[in-house]
């Protein structure tokens, strides 16, 4: 089921009521009603890979409790592969059997050798690397018994299926949410509030935003043969605005949905084309995912510690790993090294945690100083975004030589239209209210609240009126979907 | 929870008139077209449906009402029926589906008082969701419930948003003053709801896929309510598909399944194949006939009705 779907529009509704007026009394009979929304909500999409999501709950589940009784210490490592090999078994095979047996046939092929398996027609489950990861933090954290394993069947086949953060998270920590499941949750004015207007603010960044945007990066990427200098790096511009106003403002409705239910889940997104370095974009952006990488992945590397070689294949492992996490395809991988590139200069002059507070947090606006850093930090975040978005690396490539070419001062005449001036006024739009909220979880979350009520649901009223007008009126779905 | 459940309500009660009172003023105040994404709101459109209304609206009587979508008011000529001594009048509009056709039929049929209904079915237009035919009937129709429930049918945000905005220039007398030029640059309105093609490029594609129509419920529906409300008057009504290009039906591999479905609810006529036509000469695009092939289609279905008792 799309966010973005009459279908929601009345599930959401149903379940809440639902959850608070029938089952408020009884915390089983509400984590009961999570997992089957959420086993509907998925099984909207295609109810055949259920069975992925219930495999893969029960098999951490009963990991889970033997490591809680296991003490030998083989014995556990035993069950923490067997959770491990499953959850990435499948991971592998619907996301990149192709990938490998392709690039193996390709090899083998430059060799002389035929090899003949041809590739599978699989379909790739929504949301399967986002569940994946999110409950092998579990089983992961009962190993290093930093978390106690859960008996609660019903609550934790909830915490893998939460359907607001099902299918494109924040990737959450059993830490973190799991623990959620097992308190009475008692309805809360004050966070169902913030969350509706998070909601809000999602749809916008989606409906309005990202899918604006991506009517000229798809014209643009899908017609990069011969395009101007200029028209490339305006498309590679929209992707920008599409990509975070598409993952952002899903991230944000998911986080609003969970808060109406009194969850709170992690923050996802903290602004990132505000950072005035990689390693503070880093920060920023995908923030579950990032932390995920660095504490399960990066950490146990050794990080940065250890000679400048160790740190640098760190660095290089985290990213290249973080872009394949994307697809199977070599345009992530490039978009993980060309990050990793990025990163690299910052950690080995130590300089990768001098941006750690907000932007011009005690002004209105940046210095000269600050909007330089965040100007070469935007240019380098868009230069990366062009492999992500393209087709295969001949099609980066062809995107890469034709933005570096005299033709990037010319006016992108192909493009040039009153739709496109609308659409970069939204983009201004949309930049100008980030900004005024960048100190905030979301943008609007404290905006106008020191003015009266009218002026507040004015402002909700006229977001609401920018959506209806501006929307693409044909179900698009996110693109993290497809990850 | 219910002081948010009270909230939430009251905002919805306020966001509802709210967004309307922003949604007329920015359309009828913002002068740039491309700030108005979701408003197409647009009187004197494409297919003169607001000239054809007009005289809908002063017809008394006709031999014959024609209804469809562009296939029927660029399909059939008045004049050519005229001279047959057999009066016409064509109310399609572009891309005109059954969720349309049935608020036309109940307000213009009582009117008009045909003798006989051709109603033309280029299949293409099942497929529809009619937001295309609902927006240009919403801005050119003077409002009628009839309007309001097709908006609810079509349930699209573009159609609520063109209803919304028509509600207030209707009441404040906007469109009162609005008149349509007759000829523009590539058409001709003729009397009798016809829109003439006086010049035009070749949109002809070639290297067609193989496709196959897939009815909407919604449309079929529609399409059965429009025959039972015809039937119940007592009128006699001819389903219609008038030829397309050869090169475009050979491509639908589902014709014979959908000649089938039709010829259920009412006598049925496909054209395809019926008529000696030229591909070139006779067709502007790959479904809409220029003025020789219309002559020579026109010419066929008056024959076919003549002999089959319907004219006389």
């Amino acid at each position: 089921m799309l966010f973005n779907s009459f279908d929601f529009a009345v599930f959401l509704p149903l379940v809440f009521l639902l959850y608070w007026f029938v089952f408020q009394k009884s915390l089983r009979f509400q984590n009961a009603l999570v997992v089957v929304a959420s086993y509907v909500f998925y099984g909207w999409w295609d109810w055949r890979f259920l069975s992925l999501i219930l495999f893969s709950t029960l098999i951490d589940f009963f990991v889970g409790k033997r490591l809680g009784v296991e003490e030998r210490e083989r014995k556990r490592k035993v069950l923490l592969w067997v959770s491990i090999i499953v959850n990435l078994g499948f991971l592998g095979f619907f996301k990149y059997f192709n990938f490998f047996l392709e690039n193996f046939q390709g090899a083998f092929s430059l060799l002389g050798v035929e090899i003949g398996v041809r590739a599978l027609s699989i379909v790739l489950p929504v949301g399967i690397s986002f569940y994946t990861f999110q409950t092998m933090s579990y089983t992961i954290d009962v190993y290093k018994r930093k978390l106690e394993p859960t008996r609660n069947f019903i609550a934790f086949a909830a915490f893998v299926s939460f359907f607001p953060q099902l299918v494109a998270g924040p990737i959450e920590r059993a830490t973190h949410l799991l623990p959620q499941f097992y308190k009475h949750r008692k309805f809360n004015y004050a966070l169902a509030v913030n969350g509706c207007r998070q909601i809000l603010w999602g749809f916008f960044k989606k409906l309005v935003i990202a899918d604006n945007c991506a009517e000229y990066a798809n014209q643009i990427f899908g017609n990069s043969d011969g395009a101007s200098g200029s028209t490339l790096l305006l498309g590679a511009l929209f992707f920008t605005f599409q990509i975070y106003g598409d993952f952002s403002g899903y991230s944000d409705i998911a986080i609003g949905t969970s808060r109406l239910f009194g969850f709170d889940l992690m923050k996802n997104f903290a602004f990132p084309y505000f950072s005035r370095d990689i390693a503070e974009f880093w920060r920023r952006w995908h923030i579950s995912l990032s932390t995920w990488f660095r504490d399960y992945v990066y950490i146990p590397l050794g990080g940065s510690r250890g000679s400048k070689w160790v740190q640098i294949r760190n660095v290089f492992i985290i990213f290249l790993v973080s872009g394949f996490w994307h697809g199977a395809n070599w345009t992530f991988i490039l978009w993980g090294a060309l990050n990793a590139i990025y990163f690299l200069p910052l950690l080995l002059l130590k300089i990768n945690r001098s941006n750690l507070e907000v932007v011009a947090e005690r002004s209105s606006f940046p210095s000269a100083k600050e909007l330089l850093q965040m100007g070469i930090t935007f240019i380098l975040t868009v230069l990366a975004w062009i492999s992500f978005r393209a087709d295969d690396m001949t099609h980066a490539w062809q995107i890469y030589a034709g933005i570096f070419d005299f033709t990037l001062l010319t006016v992108p005449k192909e493009v040039l239209s009153s739709k496109l001036l609308m659409c970069i006024v939204l983009v201004l739009f949309f930049v100008f209210v980030e900004w005024l909220g960048r100190r905030r979880e979301f943008a609007i979350e404290y905006l106008l609240e020191a003015y009266p009520r009218w002026l507040r649901w004015s402002w909700f009223i006229f977001l609401i009126f920018l959506i209806g007008m501006f929307m693409q009126t044909e179900e698009t779905p996110f693109i993290y979907f497809q990850f | 929870m219910k002081v948010f459940l009270k909230r939430i309500l009251t905002f919805f009660l306020v966001a509802i008139p709210g967004y309307c009172l922003i949604l007329v003023a920015w359309s009828n105040l913002i002068p740039l077209e491309a700030f108005k994404k979701n408003m197409n709101y647009r009187m004197g459109s494409y297919g003169h449906m607001f000239t054809r209304l007009q005289e809908a609206d002063t017809l008394s009587k006709v031999d014959v009402l024609v209804l469809g979508s562009s296939h029927a008011y660029r399909g059939f000529d008045p004049r050519i029926f005229q001279n047959h001594g057999i009066s016409v009048f064509v109310l399609g509009s572009s891309s005109q589906t059954p969720l349309q056709a049935l608020g036309l039929v109940q307000e213009y049929v009582p009117k008009i008082q045909p003798k006989l209904v051709v109603y033309e079915v280029y299949p293409e237009i099942f497929q529809n969701d009619g937001v295309e035919s609902s927006l240009d009937i919403l801005a050119n129709h003077k409002l009628s419930w009839n309007d309001v429930r097709m908006a609810f049918e079509v349930r699209h945000l573009k159609t609520f948003n063109v209803l919304v905005n028509d509600v207030f220039r209707e009441a404040i007398g906007l469109n009162d003053n609005f008149t349509e030029p007759l000829t523009t640059s590539e058409d001709q309105y003729v009397r009798g709801g016809y829109v003439e093609k006086i010049d035009f490029k070749d949109h002809r594609k070639k290297n067609f896929k193989g496709s196959s129509y897939t009815l909407r419920p919604q449309q079929i529906e529609a399409f059965e309510r429009i025959i039972t409300y015809l039937k119940s008057l007592d009128l006699e009504v001819i389903l219609v598909q008038a030829p397309i290009s050869g090169d475009l039906y050979k491509t639908i591999k589902n014709n014979e399944e959908v000649d089938k479905l039709l010829s259920r609810y009412a006598l049925y006529y496909n054209f395809n194949g019926k008529v000696n036509l030229d591909d070139q000469k006779d067709f502007y695009d790959n479904h809409h006939l220029t003025q020789s092939g219309l002559e020579k289609f026109n010419k066929v279905l008056i024959e076919t009705l003549m002999k089959e008792g319907y004219l006389k």
